[in-house]
């Protein structure tokens, strides 16, 4: 691997908020005013990762209103969406929702309309965990957030 | 402690019901496990479970020295949201604990039953299926146990073992297989996805009036980006905030139609499969001649 | 004959059995390799911070204090009532008695009397609590009773039936030089003793070796270095079989094909 530069993956948030600490890119938080943000840990990216801060940076960066869950939800305590570990099988769908149901409750007592999250898993489950347990939560990606508020022209 | 979600009373076998579908021969046999499970899988698992024991000093350990506290019991979210006490991680791992104690332990062979050990049978292996593909893996009880006792390692161990054995999911060995062919978990084929990355590209220029690529396979860039599958396809948006990110910032970026999955799911099966599937990143990246590798979100 | 088994050489016997025990499981435990890093973030990035950690983890079980406050209550009085009661009882192994070993004697007097109290409340939480009994077996209830009528015989030893203190430093210290003389002993204090000795030789086998097994633990005493490659000792390269139709050789082809036909 010694073809690269840095030998090992990084998350994109890494670059994104590198970039957006150095200004180099031009964001208009007023894009977002109409969410109000929470931040769902993935399960391992926050666990195995210690991957906390990066991406709460970029949303705060982009959006002006961020609020965060229950203390004993987030962080290394965060709750699985309930679709991970290869549950994300329609056949165990009640499964999935009952292992939403922390999740969702935690999203409720906030009041957030809108869910970010960095997992593709979690973006998949999520939403029918919050159409089943009557959250109106939007669930979606930390990038999503940055191409509303992102200038390019 | 104080959760959003009161813990639920236990009830005994309210999730036993929800299984998954077991994999098919097909699947099966393009990611080098059996076909179906030999008359004589007891002894295949057994052997396994040596051999996992013998390699991962994490199960043996964790398997050791449980002291059944609790700690854990009410921290699993698939325990919180069913009530079946098997959901609960430390019963999760007693599961396997139990046939250990009775084939790996001198007290399990001694003493049988008075040592809580189980032989394994086809009750044992059926609890196994359903509870262990009713763990997440998502290791929010090693936090909490004051060993940190993982019980996502025992689950691992669990499935590689039923594995070994021909015994897996529909799901998860589709979704192998589908890496096998396509290179990511949604079985996308390459030219769909370079569909996908053009329709992106005039979506945008025709909502926003942006000219922003979506660049695959291509030789030399500075950036190799793999994505989850999902964002080519389904959560579009947020592909689009890559796109704009590297646009806005000059940087040269490439998706890989050999790699364009960073999930891996070889991770829910066993350690070969997890391996193949995280080597085709590094041969993708040596291919297309990148200097970073990013995972997307 | 009876007398002579139980004070001379069931405590060899089972010295023996405990240490060869313990030895036994920690080479069990080594010898088998670590192929991935598993830390659990927060997790320190140095040896000092794991050392810190571990010690921590040993003393004050945080933990645990995440997880649930009563249990940690009950378990870490145990814990410390369990040492002070151990410090305590040095005296009657070493000679001349340390300084510090007759400072402790009051206080190791009294964990004495109240080390009943954490062990009556951690048996009966497995009772009462649904869920912990639910996953209660029977070495957890042994393990219980066990401490518990080793606690209470040492205090009734100590309140109502003194043994003579010079008879049991006589033969704890005959013990230790391998010159046993052995006198006549209360039943009692043969009780005290002989559950001791039962408790040396349960502890390899069951779930006592929590106390060791913490610092093998690769949650706990992993540092959180990603930078540094992890390399697995059991590492295997892998094949590709004729089904995974897709190896990397197939790949490079077909960006070869891509470049010369430069269709895209
Ligand atoms: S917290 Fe750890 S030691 Fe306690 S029951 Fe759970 S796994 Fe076992
Ligand atoms: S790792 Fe498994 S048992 Fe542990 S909390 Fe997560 S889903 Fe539950």
């Amino acid at each position: 691997m010694d073809f690269l530069e840095i030998p090992y993956p990084l998350h994109i948030c890494d670059l994104t908020w590198d970039l957006i600490k150095r200004g180099a890119l031009k964001i208009d938080k007023e894009a977002n005013d109409s969410l109000l943000v929470t931040y769902h840990d993935p399960c391992n990216i926050a666990r195995a990762a210690g991957y906390f801060q990066p991406p709460r940076n970029i949303i705060r960066a982009t959006c002006n209103n961020f609020i965060e869950m229950h203390p004993d939800t987030i962080l290394e305590k965060t709750y699985c969406c309930g679709g991970g570990g290869g549950l994300l099988a329609d056949e165990i769908m009640e499964i999935r929702l009952a292992g939403g149901k922390p999740r969702a409750e935690a999203c409720r007592a906030t009041g957030a309309n809108y869910l970010a999250t960095i997992c593709a898993i979690c973006k998949a489950n999520l939403p029918e965990v919050m159409k089943h347990h009557r959250v109106n939560c939007e669930v979606g990606g930390v990038h999503d957030l940055l191409a509303r508020a992102l200038v390019l022209k | 402690m104080k959760v959003p979600v009161p813990i639920p009373a236990i009830k005994i076998g309210s999730a036993g019901h929800q299984v998954c579908h077991p994999a098919k021969a097909k699947d099966m046999v393009k990611i080098d496990l059996p076909k179906e499970r030999p008359p004589d899988w007891k002894e295949a698992m057994l052997k396994k479970m040596a051999e996992v024991l013998d390699k991962y000093r994490s199960v043996r350990l964790f398997l050791d020295i449980c002291v059944k506290c609790g700690a854990c019991a009410d921290k699993c979210q698939f325990f919180l949201g069913t009530g079946d006490p098997k959901n609960m991680p430390v019963a999760r791992a007693d599961l396997l604990r139990k046939v250990y104690k009775r084939y790996f332990t001198l007290g399990g062979k001694l003493w049988g039953r008075a040592n809580e050990s189980a032989e394994l049978n086809e009750t044992v292996l059926k609890d196994w299926y359903v509870y262990f593909y009713q763990c997440s893996q998502c290791r929010r009880c090693s936090v909490f146990c004051p060993y940190g006792i993982d019980t996502a390692e025992i689950t691992m161990a669990a499935r590689e073992i039923m594995a070994a054995a021909g015994v897996a999911t529909k799901y998860v060995t589709e979704v192998v297989a589908k890496v096998y062919d396509t290179g990511n978990n949604l079985g996308i084929w390459a030219p769909a996805w370079k569909d996908n990355c053009a329709f992106l590209e005039e979506d945008l220029k025709d909502t926003e009036g942006l000219d922003i690529k979506f660049p695959v396979d291509a030789v030399g860039a500075e950036v190799l980006l793999i994505p989850p599958s999902a964002d080519n396809f389904v959560n579009t948006n947020t592909m689009i905030g890559y796109a704009k990110m590297f646009h806005a910032a000059g940087i040269s970026w490439t998706t890989s139609t050999y790699c364009n999955e960073g999930g891996n799911f070889g991770l829910f099966l066993n350690y070969a499969n997890l391996k193949k599937i995280n080597n085709r990143i590094i041969e993708a990246a040596r291919q297309l001649q990148v200097k970073k590798i990013y995972w997307g979100e | 004959m009876a007398t002579k088994f139980l004070f001379i050489y069931l405590p060899y016997i089972s010295l023996g059995i405990f240490i060869l025990g313990v030895l036994y499981q920690f080479w069990r435990w080594a010898r088998t390799p670590v192929p991935l890093r598993i830390v659990i973030a927060p997790a320190p990035q140095t040896r000092r911070g794991i050392a810190l950690r571990l010690i921590g983890d040993a003393l004050w079980f945080p933990s645990l204090f995440k997880a649930d406050k009563l249990l940690w209550a009950g378990g870490f009085l145990f814990h410390v009532f369990l040492w002070l009661v151990i410090l305590r009882h040095l005296r009657y192994f070493l000679y001349p008695v340390p300084g510090w070993v007759e400072a402790i004697q009051t206080a190791g007097l009294y964990a004495g009397y109240l080390i009943p109290i954490p062990l009556a409340f951690l048996l009966a939480r497995r009772l009462i609590f649904e869920r912990a009994l639910y996953i209660s077996i029977l070495g957890d209830f042994f393990a219980l009773f066990l401490l518990l009528a080793i606690s209470l015989s040492g205090i009734l030893l100590q309140v109502f039936f003194r043994t003579y203190i010079v008879d049991v430093k006589a033969l704890i210290l005959g013990l230790i030089y391998f010159q046993p003389a052995i006198s006549d002993y209360h039943w009692l204090f043969a009780l005290h003793f002989v559950l001791i000795m039962v408790l040396l030789i349960y502890f390899p086998f069951g779930k006592l070796m929590h106390s060791g097994g913490l610092f093998f633990s690769s949650t706990r005493n992993q540092r959180a270095n990603f930078e540094k490659r992890f390399v697995n000792p059991w590492d295997f390269p892998v094949a590709y079989n004729v089904q995974n139709l897709f190896p990397p050789e197939k790949y490079r082809e077909t960006l070869k094909g891509m470049r010369e036909g430069k269709k895209e």
